[in-house]
This record gives structure tokens, C-alpha cells and sequence, in this order.
């Protein structure tokens, strides 16, 4: 048994307010990406014990095995390998694209500047895609699309998966019974509003990165070396979810602005009159479309005013 | 004359529940005393987590075991935390409510792991104050975890068995020994875990738990990512002897095995009720099953060896 006594420290720790200078030199410590010994030189570190005059060795033990440096990094490496780890879970194709290597570069100086501020890690992903859209290098030409739009287009994608998976969905709820959609037609259509399932997203992208999504999972771990960066393509998808499983629907460019009217509330015969003419939509075009909206229970119900 | 485990009940033999089970656990109902949840997994779920949980809870008693409490950080109680953690007990009605004696983040942030606290006088009035309020909010009392350290603070003023003993009588809440924890904090900190565990108050344990780690060669990490080592079954069976038996869960969260593989292993626990403790073991002594001597579980490398346990979502996409 080991009897080293519990030596006195230079802060005296004799009240919370002393555990919370502990607390923030600590974290200081473990959340640098450069390591512990530049942990102590962070700010947040040297607000609380300058290094000059309360190295690591005054405030923590070290062990016959390990100096305290050595000790204390075992939190530091844990800081970034945890969260990166979790940001691959959010996003694990792009992290295949991109190669271990490269996502773990992305996520750690994501992370320096958008440390966790809440209880739960299901957040931490919120603002990857913004963070690699205003890190990317300019176009090459302004006109074209690239490599950086495609990553980040596949980063909103994906983050739009995670969220669709676990938010709000119809599961419990009504749903639209495709028999009734009969019952939509005259004086009522002109007022009606559809309400769109909880778990209803539309999503544009410059890259078809729904499909490049279906390829990369389809090949094997090793294989996405093998994976192309698609062509530029405009490309329209709708995500929802049945028995808590995420669908994508892809659609057509018309289909896709259809829907967006309609789920921003706009009064149905109007809006199809609208749109039919601007579009020169035809008929049944479009009923073949509400048949595939219903089939996927994108809808829940109609309102009237 | 006490009453052990604060007189709430020996659930048996559990396992964490983990997403990888989820379509064993649903399609075959095996026969398992109880399941352990991360309440963040499920607190603020809409889907298929939520909902598996529902379904699982309405077959099995369930443990809600939270890792965002930060029972020891000095900012103030996330009341929000507190709130949806509530909700989530009054719709599952778990058996009981547990986190850790650890800090998670300061000045607003959170670094999702379960940080030491200096083992002071004043951190012990700090943790006691702040498990009397949770458990006024919560309206029951909580279980806290011994968790796992990788190293100590110069100013701390006492061991910590003493500051966990001492906090669970002054705060009147219950323990959750990690004796893996034990184990490992012992090993890296060159105490005795027999002594840590004879120091508990052995009517406060209210629950036990084993897990496998990743010992380095120069310190033990508290990984979950194999079986149980050999020295921690001896802990467990001086555990129960003190106790007369509580309720056990094993966890297991990374390269986790198939379902009845991590069953069968809290299974192992029965074998070591009522036996002699001639064996109970040193924590530098003989091989560690678990030692890391391939270079992929070098312990400078930073994305090998992560403390756990770790809360997250697996997505289904079809
Ligand atoms: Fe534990």
C-alpha cells in the first residue's frame, strides 16, 4: 500500500472558488490539441496558474510509472479522440471520403473553436457543415462547383440523416391515408394547407450526393479509395422516416420546388394552378406525384382555414 | 440496524443496453434480469432509441446511468439537464437514477468525460451541497460511481474511499462501486483496492460494476472493450461478500460482441459468490490479460484507447 502522504499545495484549495481556478486550468490543460505542455500555456490555463510559477508537477501528482505530465495527457488524448470519434458517427461517409486522417484533421480544429456546450453529444455535429463551407479554399472557378462543395454538401446530408433519425417522426402519429386524397377537390382544396410529416426535409445540393451516399455504403471499408468524386449535378432529395428508419426519395427538380411551396403552407388549388403553368406541369404529372407523396407519408393531413 | 442497499432491490445480473443489441434484444427477449440505459442516449430522443427503450423497459426493470450530471463541476446545475432527465424517469420508472463523482466541464462547456476532482474539504461540500439539490429536483435519491482517474491533485487532503464514504452519509445518497474502477484507479495510483472497497459503507452500495480495460504498461484505461480480468472477479467476490449481494451490470462499449457473449459474461459473477477469498488480487501483480503489447494500443497514440463509457446514436438509413 502506498503511503505517500497528500502533499500541500501551492493553491490551498480551500474553497469552491479555488476548485473552479482548479477546474479551468484543468480543461485548459486537456483541450489542447497540441498537447498538455501547451494546454498550460493557453490562456484559459495561465488565467488561473501561470506556468512560470506552478508547473503541472505542483499541482499534480505523478505516479512511480508516470509523471504528471504523462498522467493528465491521458485526459487530453481522450478530449479530441472522443469528440472526433462521435463527429465520425454524425458523418461517417464523409469521413470515409475524406480518409480517417483527413476527417480527424477537419474535426480537431472544428472543435477548437466549437467545444461541446451541452449535455448531450448529439449536438455536437450542429455546425460542421458551416464550419467546412467557411474553411474551404475559394473556387477555382466561381462558376463550377468543386471538390469542397461536394464535401460539404455531403457533411449537410448527412447531418440532415442524424437528425431526421432521432427527431420527431409519424410512427405514433396520423398519417395521410391515400384514399382520402380524393376528398381534396373543389371548394376545399382552395383553402386546404397539407401539414408535412415532423420528419419530412427536402435538400438541394450542387453533388447527386444521395446516390454517391448509396455507392460509398454499398462498398466494401477499403473500397472508397476506388470511389469517384461525382460530376456537378443539381440534385433533389426528400428525407423522411418510416419505422424509425431514415428513406430518401429522390425528386425532380419540379417536384422538389413543389413541395417546398407546399410545405411552407401555401393553399393548394392556387398553388397547383401556379405551379402547373409556370412549370407546364401536366396533370397527371402532378398526381402522380401526390400518389408517391402519400405512399411515403410525407404528409400527415390537410388543414382548412 | 441499516438497511442495505438503502432498501431498494438485488436486481440481479444486468447489461448495459447498447444499440448494437437492439434487433438481438428485440427479436429474441432473452431472459436477463435487467439493463443499465446512458440516459443521454435516450432523453431527448424522437426514434428508434426511444422507442426501443420504451419496449425494453416495459419487459425489463432498467437502471438510468447518466454520464452529463457533473455533480462536481463549479458551474451551476444545468437545471435543463435535471428537468429532461426527470421526464425520462417518470415515463420509464427506472429502478434508479445513477452517475459519477467526477467534473464533465467548466465555463459552459462539456468535454464528455468524467474528470478527477481534488480529493479536499472543500470539493466535499461542493459534491454534497450539489447531490442534496439534484435530489430534491429529482425527488429520490441518487446513486453515484466511483469513477476511473488517471491521476491526482498535489492538494488533495484525503484517499478516496474516504471522500466517497464521507459524501455518500453527509449527502444520504447511494453508491454504485465500479470495481473495475477500483482496479484501475488503484493500479494507476499505487493504493490497495481491497482497502478502497473495506472503507465503503457497504449498506449504501446499491449496485456494482465490472468491465474489462486496456492496461498500458505504465497506467490502466478504463476502456470496456474486454472481458473481465481475473484480479477485478476477486474484487467483486470480496465486494459481495461485504454486501451480501446488489445488483451487477457489466459494460461493454467498444468492439462490443455479440449479445449472449457480454450475457454470458456478467453470467460469470455467480461463480464467484461464496467462495474463499484466498485470491484476491494485487493490482501490479502477475500478467493482465488486458495488457497492451501491440503497437496498435500504444498509449501515446491518441485514437486508440478511450476512457468510457461514451454516449452515442447509430443511424439507419435504408
Ligand atoms: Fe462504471
Amino acid at each position: 500500500m502506498n503511503s505517500r502522504p497528500f502533499e500541500n499545495s501551492p493553491a490551498s484549495l480551500s474553497d469552491a472558488t479555488e476548485l473552479a481556478r482548479i477546474q479551468r486550468w484543468f480543461q485548459g490543460v486537456i483541450s489542447n490539441p497540441d498537447g498538455v505542455a501547451a494546454g498550460a500555456e493557453s490562456p484559459e490555463a495561465q488565467n488561473e496558474f501561470p506556468s512560470a510559477t506552478h508547473p503541472l508537477e505542483s499541482i499534480l501528482t505523478g505516479s512511480s510509472k508516470l509523471d504528471p505530465a504523462d498522467r493528465i495527457a491521458v485526459y487530453a488524448n481522450a478530449y479530441f479522440a472522443r469528440l472526433v470519434e462521435c463527429l465520425g458517427e454524425v458523418f461517417p461517409i464523409l469521413k470515409r471520403t475524406l480518409g480517417a486522417e483527413g476527417f480527424d484533421g477537419f474535426a480537431v480544429e472544428y472543435l477548437k473553436g466549437n467545444p461541446s456546450r451541452s449535455y448531450t453529444l448529439h449536438r455536437l455535429g450542429e455546425k460542421f457543415p458551416e464550419y467546412l463551407a467557411a474553411s474551404r479554399p475559394p473556387r477555382e472557378d466561381a462558376n463550377t462547383p468543386d471538390w469542397a462543395d461536394f464535401l460539404v454538401d455531403l457533411a449537410r446530408f448527412e447531418l440532415v440523416l442524424y437528425e431526421v433519425f432521432d427527431g420527431p417522426g409519424i410512427e405514433q402519429g396520423p398519417k395521410l391515408d391515400p384514399a382520402r386524397l380524393a376528398e381534396l377537390d373543389g371548394p376545399v382544396a382552395e383553402t386546404a394547407r397539407l401539414l408535412p410529416a415532423p420528419c419530412l426535409r427536402l435538400f438541394r445540393s450542387e453533388f447527386p450526393v444521395s446516390d454517391f451516399y448509396t455507392e460509398a455504403r454499398e462498398a466494401d471499408d477499403g473500397d472508397v479509395d476506388g470511389l469517384e468524386f461525382p460530376e456537378p449535378k443539381e440534385s433533389f432529395v426528400a428525407i423522411t422516416r418510416c419505422n424509425y428508419v431514415v428513406r430518401r426519395l429522390p425528386l425532380e427538380r419540379e417536384e422538389f420546388v413543389l413541395l417546398q411551396e407546399l410545405m411552407a403552407g401555401a393553399p393548394l388549388n392556387p398553388l397547383l394552378e401556379r405551379a402547373a403553368e409556370r412549370d407546364a406541369l401536366s396533370e397527371s404529372r402532378i398526381s402522380h406525384w401526390f400518389a408517391r407523396w402519400a405512399s411515403e407519408d410525407l404528409f400527415t393531413g390537410w388543414s382548412t382555414p | 440496524m441499516q438497511v442495505p442497499r438503502l432498501g431498494l432491490p438485488n436486481l440481479g445480473l444486468g447489461v448495459g443496453l447498447r444499440a448494437v443489441h437492439y434487433p438481438y434484444l428485440l427479436r429474441e427477449n432473452p431472459a436477463v434480469d435487467w439493463f443499465e440505459i446512458i440516459s443521454e442516449n435516450y432523453m431527448d430522443s424522437q426514434g428508434r432509441p426511444r422507442h426501443v427503450l420504451e419496449r425494453i423497459a416495459s419487459r425489463y426493470p432498467v437502471v438510468m446511468h447518466g454520464v452529463s450530471l457533473s455533480i462536481g463541476s463549479t458551474d451551476p446545475l444545468d437545471l435543463d439537464y435535471l428537468r429532461r432527465l426527470k421526464a425520462l424517469a417518470d415515463a420509464i420508472r427506472p429502478a434508479w437514477i445513477s452517475d459519477h463523482v467526477c467534473w464533465t466541464g467548466v465555463a459552459g462547456c462539456n468535454t464528455h468525460d468524467l474528470l478527477p476532482l481534488p480529493l479536499t474539504e472543500a470539493s466535499l461540500r461542493h459534491v454534497v451541497s450539489r447531490v442534496r439539490q439534484v435530489q430534491e429536483i429529482l425527488e429520490r435519491r441518487l446513486v453515484l460511481e466511483n469513477p476511473s482517474s488517471y491521476v491526482g491533485f498535489r492538494g488533495s487532503t484525503m484517499p478516496e474511499w474516504e471522500f466517497i464514504a464521507r459524501m455518500a452519509e453527509d449527502a444520504d445518497c447511494g453508491l454504485l462501486l465500479d470495481v473495475n474502477n477500483v482496479y484501475v484507479s488503484a493500479t494507476n495510483h499505487e493504493f490497495d483496492p481491497e482497502a478502497f472497497i473495506r472503507a465503503i459503507p457497504t449498506h449504501r452500495i446499491v449496485q456494482f460494476h465490472i468491465a474489462g480495460h486496456t492496461h498500458c504498461g505504465t497506467h490502466i484505461i478504463d476502456t470496456h472493450d474486454h472481458p473481465v480480468v481475473d484480479p477485478v472477479w476477486n474484487l467483486y467476490r470480496l465486494a459481495h461478500q461485504l454486501t451480501g449481494g446488489v445488483s451487477t451490470l457489466l459494460e461493454w462499449d467498444a468492439h462490443i460482441p455479440p449479445f449472449p457473449v457480454v450475457h454470458a459474461e456478467v453470467l460469470k459473477a455467480r461463480a464467484y459468490w461464496g467462495l474463499p477469498d484466498s485470491k484476491i488480487g494485487t493490482p501490479t501483480g502477475g500478467a493482465d490479460p488486458n495488457r497492451a503489447l501491440d503497437a496498435g494500443n500504444d498509449p501515446g497514440d491518441w485514437r486508440t484507447a478511450v476512457p468510457q463509457p461514451l454516449h452515442s446514436l447509430l443511424v439507419e438509413v435504408e
